[in-house]
């Protein structure tokens, strides 16, 4: 079976003022993505002031010079553009989608809050986006079953103070002691059109989308250039640390976590196809190992691919009901050990490598999705092309290249475990 | 660069939602075919006519047991060498039980279509659907409803659309049947289920994708044309009202509030749908909708408060939905509570404008993709209508009045529900009444 050949078109300007511009035409339907990539993310924030880089993207929707407050969205809505931001460890992005109609208002919005934002922003916009995002740390992590695990296996994998060591939506009292000077100082550091990729995806020409960034971005003055300060890659996890939680949560689980190389790294993608392997589907090693035989609801494996030093990886199973963690964490173990030991069988090398060529092919279908990809690739590769080749590089890999990766970055004496346990006995 | 150079928004180019190839296999199964350029995955669905109210009422879940059981193992490929063989062509298995139909999909690359539909077939058509594969599928059902109990959102979720409907009504119960019904499904009932109510009369397969220059649909002949109707035809129920109550959920130890207004209302068929669209949207859709400007632009009270219109196939139901932290809740409800009160502040041309704006705007990125187009016209088949309805409701949101949106929307948003998942200690009056978790 040939694989799809990738070949989106991908047109790389840069402003006078460094502002990447990657248009990318697609003239299937009427809509242009907009995608603007911020090389700014909550590891860049200060002791004391976590959650600072996800609070300062609300901000960016209450108004600039010549915007008022929320307006950024109800506008775009109004042109029937589909708009939002979010917030990650390594990056924060800005994206709409919208009719071609409305693709100038989109890029002078984008622009104004660039050029202006420290112009509009104050105290009250502070205090109400400061509420929202409590609110939004209760209902996404607080008030859920489970919604602290990835916080505590943050605090497994990286220490105190590392860029990763704490959540990307911080702790309320760093939130509360946020002030609006904080918010003068994030922006003036972070924001420029040097440190930004503005990505268009759609119903426009490489001619058109350059000239279109040129008009609105051009006058943005130019800012100080990324100087990434380099985090050097953590050592492997040593002992198996250990956390065990409890918490009002229906079932028990095990939650097993490695330090791994960060993106770009040439195991990476090795590593990704390990634990699609070990995790991902029916024909998954921990399904066969866990859930059909009876010991876990659910369980799997996945890589969160990171730019500083260090990724992580995880896998996880869901104890059934009168199942100890013991024997879940021992299946896990044996049957992880068994695949460091084997390496994959062909058929399974190649059904991991099919699955994800599905997935890229999935995540590539729609312009919102493909210019998100393209302004990864610019920030993280320097170089939004990758995502017409990264399907033949996870081709090229081979069992050997796989068992390599998972045998020096996955052992199982590697790992941070959390038990996560049901405050009622089961 | 000023706010008087603000750009203005060009006209919207015009758009249509895509036009299926319409194809009827001699067993009944109709086929809509879709060619999507530049879709290299392609994206399945076929949506059996099968409401829940064919279960047996004392075995509720088994729709869901068996869509679930369906992809591990068939006649030719037994147990697990059915996933080994799927999963090998890049193939991954779905699907859906809502309450007028059952929905099997698979998406695989588009190269490996005329591989992966055979199996997606017999999954359907011939699962083996053998003891342990069900005995697992109906642990593993009751598993999720204890997560469900355990999760404020969802609770909320399952409690409203049992206060909206009548107790007789199938909808007033979760699709997957709840944990006494769950508990007492056998692989036989799975298996009889299968016999009696999956087949290709009343039946719809849709297909989207780049199939490169190929015609997808002998690939179905081939897969399908086998499939042999089963005699029995299933019956609509429409669904019945239940009379307005208010409902207080004791959740201890909640650091924030579920709140849930809810009421009946109508399907996709009655003339008021595009004005009740157009009037969610005003009240709770958009970033800037009352709602949501006051209760947390202005207010800070939660993250989002939302409105969102649910047509069933007959009838349909409308709720408001938000979290608030436990100190501010019952302000927010007597807020949200004044705030859909529109008597003295009808929709405005304006608001309405802006509403069908986005609605029509946002269908081109909506359906751009396989998948899009895909899942809005197998839900437009299980809603017993045809794939023109999108052109039709997109015209008809462009010509709705303010007048006409507010007559919808004051028509059917009045004595609502009232479900508060929280604690009750942290809430003063409003926490009044509470009861227990309830067994789901």
């Amino acid at each position: 079976m040939e694989p799809v050949t990738l070949s989106y078109p991908i047109h790389d300007a840069r402003l006078a003022n460094g502002l990447r511009v990657v248009v990318s035409p697609d003239h299937c339907s009427p809509v242009v993505a907009v995608n603007l990539w911020y090389d700014v993310g909550s590891g860049d924030e200060v002791p004391g002031r976590t959650g600072f880089a996800h609070l300062f993207e609300h901000l960016m929707f209450q108004g600039s010079l010549n915007v008022a407050s929320g307006d950024h969205l109800g506008l775009l809505q109004a042109a029937g553009g589909s708009v939002n931001g979010t917030t990650s460890f390594d990056r924060t992005n800005y994206f709409e989608a919208v009719p071609v109609g409305a693709l100038r208002l989109a890029l002078w919005l984008e622009a104004d809050r660039l050029a202006t934002l420290l112009e509009a922003v104050d105290q009250d916009s502070l205090n109400n986006q400061r509420e929202v995002v409590k609110e939004e740390k209760r209902q996404r992590y607080d008030n859920v079953p489970y919604g602290d695990v990835f916080e505590h296996l943050v605090r497994l994998a990286f220490p105190a103070g590392h860029p990763y060591g704490h959540m990307t939506i911080g702790s309320m009292a760093d939130l509360d002691a946020a002030s609006l000077d904080d918010v003068r100082a994030f922006f003036t550091t972070h924001y420029s059109p040097g440190r930004a990729v503005l990505t268009l995806v759609g119903d426009v020409t490489a001619a058109e989308g350059v000239a279109l960034a040129e008009e609105f971005f051009g006058h943005v003055p130019g800012g100080s250039p990324r100087l990434r300060p380099v985090v050097d890659p953590l050592p492997a996890l040593t002992g198996v640390p250990r956390l065990e939680v409890t918490a009002a949560v229906p079932r028990d689980g095990v939650y097993l976590c490695w330090r791994v190389p960060p993106v770009a790294h040439p195991d990476l993608e090795a590593l990704t196809l390990a634990t699609s392997i070990l995790g991902d589907g029916l024909t998954s090693r921990l399904h066969h190992g866990l859930v059909r035989s009876e010991l876990a609801e659910a369980t799997g494996a996945f890589v969160m691919p990171l730019m500083r030093g260090t990724s992580l990886a995880v896998a996880y199973a869901r104890c059934r009901d009168g199942v100890t963690t013991e024997s879940v964490e021992e299946a896990l173990l044996a049957t992880w050990d068994a695949f460091l030991r084997e390496g994959p069988t062909d058929a399974e090398l190649a059904r991991a490598q099919v699955q994800s060529t599905r997935e890229w092919l999935g995540d590539l279908a729609d312009v919102q999705h493909r210019a998100d990809a393209i302004s990864q690739f610019a920030t993280q590769r320097d170089d939004p092309g990758y995502l017409n080749r990264r399907l033949a590089d996870v081709q090229s890999l081979t069992a050997t290249d796989v068992t390599t990766a998972a045998r020096r970055w996955l052992p199982s004496d590697r790992r941070g475990v959390l038990v996560y346990r049901s405050e009622e006995p089961s | 660069m000023t706010a008087a150079n603000r750009p203005a928004v060009g006209a919207p180019p015009l758009w249509h939602f895509p036009t299926p190839e319409v194809h009827t296999l001699a067993n009944g199964l109709t086929v809509w075919s879709y060619h999507r350029p530049g879709q290299y995955v392609a994206s399945v669905s076929l949506v059996l006519d099968l409401p829940l109210t064919v279960e047996d009422p004392a075995l509720e879940g088994v729709a869901s047991v068996c869509l679930h059981t369906l992809d591990e193992g068939t006649a030719a490929h037994p147990g697990s060498t059915f996933a080994d063989v799927l999963e090998s062509a890049g193939a991954v298995f779905g699907g859906s039980v809502t309450l007028s139909a059952t929905t099997c999909s698979v998406e695989m690359p588009v190269t490996s279509y005329s591989q992966a539909l055979p199996l997606f077939a017999e999954a359907v058509c011939t699962p083996a659907l053998a003891d342990d594969d069900v005995t697992r599928h109906v642990a593993l059902r009751l598993a999720d409803i204890a997560q469900y109990r355990a999760n404020s959102a969802q609770l909320a979720g399952v409690l409203t659309r049992a206060a909206v409907f009548e107790e007789s009504s199938r909808a007033s119960r979760m699709n997957g049947g709840t944990s006494a019904s769950v508990a007492g499904i056998t692989p036989d009932a799975v298996r009889e289920f299968h016999r009696r109510w999956y087949s290709p009369a009343g039946a719809v397969l849709v297909v989207a994708g780049d199939f490169l220059g190929g015609d997808p649909l002998p690939a179905v002949e081939s897969a399908f044309g086998g499939w042999a109707s089963s005699g029995d035809r299933p019956r609509h129920q429409v669904p019945g009202a239940a009379l307005p109550r208010r409902r207080v959920i004791r959740r201890e130890g909640a650091v924030q509030t579920d709140v849930r207004v809810a009421g009946y209302a109508i399907d996709r068929a009655d003339p008021r749908w595009p004005g009740l669209q157009v009037a969610s949207y005003v009240m709770g859709g958009a970033f800037l909708s009352r709602l949501n400007r006051v209760l947390r632009e202005d207010r800070g009270y939660t993250y989002g408060i939302s409105m969102s219109a649910h047509p069933l196939r007959a009838a349909g139901y409308w709720t408001v939905g938000g979290s608030f932290r436990n100190e501010v809740a019952a302000a927010a409800v007597d807020e949200t509570l004044s705030l859909l009160d529109i008597a003295n502040s009808p929709f405005t041309t304006a608001e309405v404008a802006d509403a069908a704006n986005y609605l029509t705007g946002v269908a081109p990125l909506r359906y751009a993709t396989a998948q899009g187009v895909v899942e809005q016209a197998a839900a437009l088949a299980a809603a017993g209508l045809g794939p023109s309805f999108v052109d039709e409701n997109l015209q008809r949101l462009r010509d709705v009045t303010a007048e006409q949106a507010t007559a919808a929307y004051t028509e059917l948003v009045h004595d609502p529900v009232l479900v508060i998942v929280g604690d009750p200690a942290a809430l003063g009056e409003l926490g009044q009444g509470a009861e227990a978790v309830p067994q789901l």
